[in-house]
């Protein structure tokens, strides 16, 4: 069976912006040289292949590229080298920020983040009681969304992503730091809902910094430094290694 | 298959336009008392004003002059309200470009869709002043065509503004006071007829042309195919300008905002 998702030498970087206040002064800098702008690669030659079905958990520190990958993949950014094969369609949940609107109520809200995610009305339709059963909202789907808690939004982007990918079908899905706000009842759902996912087939990307989360639900780990991989392979191992890095780097009280 | 697909990619952007535009509707009229009348108030009250102005004056000039005064406000309006909007349409939705990648285009096109509809309910007084003014109401019907030639040619200004002001943010306050300028520089509540010089300048004013027709339409006047080649002509290349422009900048539009 082929990848569903090849990187091969991936780079990505962002030039810093070390803002001079307006456009003017900052042209002006630019052009006289007096300050060449910093780049920054926040994937440097990066390289890997993901197989049908499969589950993978990505470790790192802050600012390591977690992110970006994920949004490389999900082709929000456009890389800057190498070459990036996603053979088949994506479905991201990179953060909450899936096009909710507060002043509007939960209906809408669910109509509008299933049509950005490229549902059709119909489809929505079809799915909107599941949306609305998993995310445990029953009784306020004619509430504004200005009402909700910080949980109850998590739940909701969490059904609507899922039941899209349900409908729509796509081959892999990336999941960024979704689980941290969601209580256990909510986390033991959408485990079973990921295991559902990958019985079908569906590869998974998931970022988290809950290390036991990751050793029990991913079939390979990546440990992401500086862009680059540190490490890659048996969850336990690896997440033994990241575990002692942590420790080293607490103890010696600073990042490297 | 390769063009089945482009028609499904095509097809799937217009209904995430249209389900935009809807929201964005409903998003405007919730929690306010006049709703749907805010859609006609600014229109009306400027036609209102401008018709007290010029009625005795330049309106003795002019056949039909509140056909003539309404059929410039309404089509200026159209224009200025979608380009207005879609300048900074990119940056206000910042966050959800950078978490979900779905077709942006649709961000702008939900822009013009939506402003067709506002523009059908000032059509709606329109074709009350037709009839109130004994013009004939088939002139209505042609007049869809021009509203037609007007939407693309909107829509290609919007994708330039819309992916320029990422770049330039002075570009969203630039427009402002041009569109100001413009609405002063297109006969709208005056003609220019018998001035050279004015017909001079409004060779290169798009909207002149897509007003100019209009009127030409609805009014006894005759109309002009080369009003008609210019206002296709101004259209399909701001169309392919706008298209080509955010094609090669909606890449960066994620990191950039």
């Amino acid at each position: 069976m082929s990848d569903y998702i090849k990187l091969e030498n991936v780079s990505k970087k962002f030039k810093i912006g070390h803002s001079n206040g307006t456009l003017l002064f900052e042209l002006l800098a630019t052009v006289s040289r007096q300050r060449p702008r910093e780049i920054f690669w926040a994937l440097k030659n990066f390289s890997l292949s993901a197989y049908p079905g499969e589950a993978i958990g990505i470790i790192g520190l802050n600012g390591a590229g977690k992110t970006t990958l994920l949004k490389v993949i999900a082709g929000i950014y456009e890389i800057d080298g190498g070459s990036l094969l996603v053979s088949r369609s994506v479905m991201p949940l990179i953060s909450l920020d899936i096009g909710l609107v507060e002043r509007l109520t939960m209906r809408d809200n669910i109509y509008l983040a299933g049509s950005l995610l490229g549902l059709s009305r119909n489809q929505i339709s079809q799915c909107f009681d599941q949306i609305v059963d998993l995310a445990e909202l029953g009784g306020f789907i004619d509430c504004k969304l200005c009402q909700f808690s910080s949980g109850m939004r998590t739940r909701l982007v969490f059904s609507i992503v899922i039941n899209s990918v349900k409908i729509s079908q796509p081959e892999i899905l990336l999941i960024d730091e979704i689980f941290a706000v969601g209580d256990g009842i909510f986390k033991q759902k959408s485990i079973s809902e990921m295991k559902k996912l990958k019985k079908n087939n569906v590869t998974i990307l998931f970022v988290a910094h809950d290390l036991e989360f990751i050793k029990d639900h991913s079939d390979r780990v990546l440990w992401l430094d500086r862009g680059q991989v540190r490490e890659l392979g048996e969850p336990s191992v690896v997440v033994t290694h990241y575990q002692k890095f942590l420790e080293d780097n607490i103890n010696h009280g600073q990042r490297q | 298959m390769m063009m089945l697909s482009f028609f499904n990619k095509i097809k799937k952007c217009l209904n995430l336009s249209f389900e935009l535009a809807r929201i964005s509707f409903k998003i405007r009229n919730e929690g306010s008392f006049l709703g749907l009348a805010w859609y006609l108030l600014n229109p009306l009250a400027a036609f209102g004003l401008l018709l007290f102005l010029f009625f005795d004056n330049l309106g003795s000039q002019i056949d039909y002059y509140p056909v003539y005064l309404l059929v410039g406000v309404i089509i200026f309006n159209f224009f200025q309200q979608a380009t207005t909007e879609s300048s900074l349409a990119v940056i206000d939705n910042a966050a959800l470009i950078r978490s979900v990648n779905f077709p942006r285009e649709a961000l702008i096109i939900s822009i013009i869709f939506k402003n067709i509809f506002s523009h059908l309910l000032e059509l709606v007084i329109l074709i009350v002043l037709v009839m109130a003014m004994g013009l004939p109401f088939v002139g209505i019907i042609y007049y869809l065509p021009v509203l037609l030639l007007l939407a693309i040619f909107t829509l290609g200004v919007c994708f330039i503004l819309s992916s320029l002001t990422i770049y330039c943010l002075d570009l969203a306050n630039i427009w402002n006071f041009f569109c100001r300028l413009l609405w002063l520089g297109t006969p709208i509540f005056y003609t220019v007829v018998d001035q050279p010089r004015l017909i001079m300048v409004n060779r290169f004013n798009p909207m002149y042309y897509f007003v100019s027709l209009a009127r030409q339409i609805l009014m006894p006047l005759r109309l002009e195919i080369g009003y008609g080649v210019a206002a296709i002509f101004y259209s399909l290349v701001c169309l392919m300008i706008g298209w080509f422009l955010f094609n090669r900048l909606k890449r960066k539009f994620a990191e950039r905002i």
